[in-house]
């Protein structure tokens, strides 16, 4: 159950990192268009383009999870015996979700922070907090995949 | 506990962690909050921790790289690579090795709108391979010429690896990419050189191809002249300073987009599967900068880095020694860690010794990717070498292996050149002062 739901979430963040992506492709060419040749570049685009940038990357994390992306040394582990090998991915899946817990709640800390203090980005004013939230909410299907390798992985390592 | 002694710990951990299969970006944030919470505090390391790498996902400066990876993506979608292929091999498919020397120039051309060494090698690998085999080329050759060809594309920008070792010492990204463009120039002609020495040695490992006319080769080379537009527009327009490196970026993200509309080959599926992956390899990189940048703080606060640059300087060896180790360790180290992992891990740790030994920041660039990228094609990691494997699939890994040994003596070659000369890494970007 928690599998299929952080599969499924981790779909429908990597939808909104496409759009995400898109927007910022978009904001910066019409920006170059509109500075050299109309001399008026999209206000704001700096911020932005950086605040989807966060957006966009942190929806992937989940996607890039799921397909195996992040950059990991395969060549020793594979040569060690099932169960070994069950141990260590229980020992790392549990330092991956210690470490996503803590990015999901200080996320949710570092958004109430922005938004008590209504911190905003120097030209267009754009809110940060929504940003912070959504960095939290972003990674709930990693941890959530890192928890049902630890579970699973538990379980080979003792049956 | 001494502060040294902590971080040697740290390090040993991280590579533990490395050697048990936990992805490198997590590794290095997880071991870099662990580090920090023991020499500072823990209220500060969770603060480090989210505060850092929020920053880093939403640093502009690292847009660079999305965009960059995306303009890969949406070229490959596009079938440039394809285009590129089918023009290099009617351009010289009747010399000796000639299709061998058609997948070079791909490789070289596709590196011109991609930033991805496995990248290109995926792709000009899946349309040269089979002709190669259908031509009777040798599968050591075919096999290790495709490996090889793939590092040209790290040289020529854009280069991910010169934007983010850019952005890791605070280097004009614009210097960076006019630096690799002599060296990726040069290794593509020692490659064709190599191919040259080959084929001529033994012509049955390389049978000649189909002889084409002046006109032929004159309607190829048009075929491919917006792809080389698309590159005088983005990287041209960033030497030129018409635009920061961002929207350099940003427009040759969109003109690979507009090509591939233009000549029909991008269709909706295609493009939001090129976007896909684009966004996870750039999540990739992201995700590796922002586990690299916690670390680098704890590296920080343990004091490493200042003491290995003091101890290193006073080492009874002239700098050029000292250099000798430095490319030693990379080499090692690259043989067991991706060259994007091991360069963020490492450049904050060596970059005050280069800094003390009074070394270019830019010439170092080029000399430690260049190394960086020697070690993909190196036992036993070689990612090229695996990437080819996945495409050559009845070829045994060790003839692969074997296959990019003499084109791993030209890039050694290239190697000993760019240091001895450094005032050729350095002639373009002082001409274009970018």
């Amino acid at each position: 159950m928690i599998d299929l739901w952080a599969k499924r979430l981790s779909v429908w963040g990597e939808w909104i990192g496409v759009a995400g992506i898109i927007i910022m492709v978009a904001v910066t060419c019409i920006d170059v268009v509109g500075a050299k040749f109309f001399l008026t570049p999209v206000p704001g685009a700096i911020e932005i383009v950086s605040l989807v940038q966060v957006a966009a990357i942190v929806f992937a994390v989940a996607a890039t999870q799921r397909e195996g992306g992040h950059i990991s040394v395969e060549m020793f582990v594979g040569t060690l015996p099932r169960r070994v090998r069950a141990l260590i991915k229980m020992l790392t899946s549990l330092l991956g979700l210690i470490l996503f817990i803590l990015l999901i709640y200080e996320g949710i800390g570092l958004g109430n922070e922005y938004l008590d203090a209504g911190e905003v980005t120097a030209t267009v004013k754009i809110p940060f907090y929504p940003f912070a939230y959504a960095f939290s909410i972003a990674l709930l299907p990693v941890a959530m995949m890192m928890l049902v390798d630890f579970i699973r992985a538990t379980k080979e390592a003792f049956s | 506990m001494d502060p040294v002694i902590v971080g040697i710990v740290g390090i040993l951990i991280l590579l533990l962690l490395f050697a048990l299969n936990m992805p490198v970006s997590f590794a290095m944030a997880f071991v870099g909050f662990a580090g920090f919470g023991y020499l500072v505090n823990w209220d500060a390391a969770v603060s480090l921790l989210i505060r850092d790498i929020f920053s880093q996902l939403s640093n502009y400066p690292l847009n660079v790289i999305v965009l960059f990876v995306l303009m890969g993506s949406f070229a490959f979608a596009s079938g440039m690579s394809g285009r590129l292929y089918e023009s290099a091999y009617k351009m010289s498919g009747k010399m000796p090795g000639g299709l061998a020397v058609a997948t070079i120039l791909a490789c070289s051309g596709f590196a011109a709108i991609c930033g991805s060494t496995a990248a290109t090698v995926a792709t000009i690998g899946r349309v040269a391979l089979p002709e190669m085999q259908r031509f009777g080329y040798s599968q050591r050759l075919a096999t290790g010429c495709i490996a090889s060809a793939g590092v040209i594309g790290i040289l020529i920008p854009p280069s991910t690896i010169f934007i983010v070792y850019g952005i890791l010492t605070e280097q004009s990204i614009g210097s960076l990419f006019a630096a690799g463009i002599i060296p990726g120039v040069t290794l593509t002609l020692f490659f064709v050189m190599t191919v040259f020495i080959l084929a001529m040695r033994n012509k049955d490992i390389a049978p000649r191809g189909k002889a084409t006319t002046f006109v032929v080769k004159l309607k190829a080379m048009w075929r491919v002249a917006d792809i080389f537009l698309l590159f005088a527009l983005s990287i041209g327009g960033l030497f030129l300073g018409w635009y920061s490196p961002n929207q350099a970026a940003g427009v040759g993200a969109a003109g690979a987009l507009l090509l591939g509309l233009i000549h029909r080959e991008l269709s909706w599926q295609k493009f939001f599967r090129a976007s896909k992956e684009g966004l996870r390899t750039a999540c990739m990189i992201m995700m590796l900068i922002a586990g690299a940048s916690v670390f680098g703080k704890f590296m920080a606060v343990t004091t490493i880095p200042a003491n290995l640059s003091m101890w290193v300087s006073g080492l009874p060896l002239p700098p050029i020694g000292i250099m000798a180790l430095i490319c030693i360790m990379f080499f090692v180290g690259g043989c067991f860690l991706d060259a994007m992992a091991l360069i963020m891990l490492t450049i904050p740790i060596i970059y005050p010794v280069i800094l003390q030994l009074n070394y270019d920041p830019v010439w170092f660039g080029v000399v430690i990717v260049l190394i960086s990228q020697i070690a993909v094609v190196t036992p036993p990691v070689g990612v090229n070498v695996y990437v080819t494997k996945g495409i050559a699939l009845d070829v045994p890994i060790a003839k692969i292996f074997g296959g990019t040994f003499p084109f791993l003596v030209a890039m050694f070659i290239l190697l000993i050149v760019v240091i001895v000369f450094p005032d050729m890494i350095m002639w373009l970007p002082n001409l274009l002062a970018v």
